[in-house]
């Protein structure tokens, strides 16, 4: 188990050392943003944005999988599409659980009907849409291929959400898009660039973790009932 | 001092969103002037919000109300590091759970090929 697991395990460490250096960075190098972005609750952007950006990095993992799979089934891209799909749900509930601590400082509420933070929420829904499919259903064909359709469709869906800020405006702040006024100090660029170095390598271990524990497993339930056949053969 | 913004430039589906005030009382009228209904919000008063959000961060240095929010920033970083280790530990204890029975069902199948053997044999 160990070697198959070094990659991932090496991944994860890396993360955890760009995580490591991150925090300081965050909590000590980064100066306070203005009043009107959240103040000292700004701070929370460098964590926001690297985890949509882990949730958009972890949809496309499993959109190209679902793609391959809908084109030509096997194992190993079934697994990788719902391995994206779960680490696309956990990138998708760092956001919404960050967003609306910061929305409470600068804006006074935790949630609106804002047109990102609510493609945002629809988004997170098609993938716990998977995820539960995938848990709560049988390992049948008809059962995958639609988990496949719905991880295509939640991949166009990840384009709403960028694209939400310019198409319908809002309340959502525009630092990093284009026409957004980006970040006016170098260390607040290095702690973003850091975040998301982390978050990058923190995906795809993740992804790749998943997707051996979905292989092991569907190997494993084959095992499992190649045995039940012979030991109804065998009369044992 | 925690810092509110007036969420008036959202749609009206925002709950708790602010009331217009009240008329003031006329001094001379013995009576309290009843409190008026909040007035609906008219879709031709929702105009989208495009000033007043931010575009982009400044540094903001010295001023006493950037303070307040870093018990929130604790509490989020901490939140996002619980969901991120609770998601990798899961995941390790299924791949030893799943490796333990894989082992189980080895050493099942490598005691059966004996007996199969001794079969074939007789």
């Amino acid at each position: 188990m160990i070697q198959r697991l070094f990659g991932p395990t090496l991944l994860l460490v890396a993360g955890a050392g760009v995580f490591s250096a991150l925090i300081p960075v965050i909590f000590l190098v980064t100066p306070t943003a203005q009043i009107a972005a959240g103040g000292a609750a700004q701070r929370i952007f460098y964590l926001h944005v690297p985890a949509a950006y882990a949730m958009y990095l972890a949809g496309t993992l499993c959109f190209v999988a679902s793609a391959l799979y809908l084109l030509r089934e096997s194992d190993a891209r079934d697994a990788m599409a719902r391995a994206g799909a779960e680490v696309a749900v956990l990138g998708g509930t760092m956001v919404l659980c960050s967003g609306p601590l910061w929305a409470k400082k600068a804006w006074g509420v935790y949630w609106t009907w804002d047109p990102r933070l609510t493609t945002a929420l629809l988004s997170w829904l098609v993938y716990v849409a998977i995820v539960l499919l995938r848990r709560f259903t049988t390992e049948g064909e008809p059962e995958r291929r639609f988990a496949a359709a719905l991880g295509v469709l939640g991949w166009f869906n990840l384009w709403l959400i960028h694209l939400s800020v310019q198409l319908w405006g809002g309340n959502h702040p525009t630092v990093l898009t284009r026409g957004g006024g980006g970040l006016h100090d170098p260390t607040m660029g290095l702690a973003l660039g850091l975040g998301l170095t982390a978050m990058t390598l923190l995906t795809l271990a993740l992804v790749w973790l998943r997707t051996r524990l979905h292989l092991a497993r569907t190997g494993l339930e084959r095992v499992e009932h190649q045995r039940l056949h012979d030991d109804a053969d065998t009369g044992a | 001092m925690t810092q509110t913004r007036e969420p008036n430039r959202v749609p009206s589906l925002l709950p708790g969103a602010p009331s217009p005030p009240d008329a003031p009382a006329d001094p001379a009228s013995p009576m309290p002037t009843p409190p008026t209904a909040p007035a609906a919000i008219r879709s031709d008063e929702v105009t989208p919000a495009t000033d007043g959000r931010a575009a982009s961060f400044v540094a903001d240095h010295g001023s006493a109300a950037t303070t307040s929010a870093e018990a929130t920033l604790v509490v989020a970083y901490l939140l996002m590091w619980w969901l991120v280790f609770a998601f990798v530990w899961g995941t390790f204890r299924r791949i030893r759970r799943l490796d333990t029975r894989l082992r189980e069902l080895e050493s099942a199948q490598a005691r059966r090929l004996p007996e199969h053997d001794n079969g074939a044999q007789t």
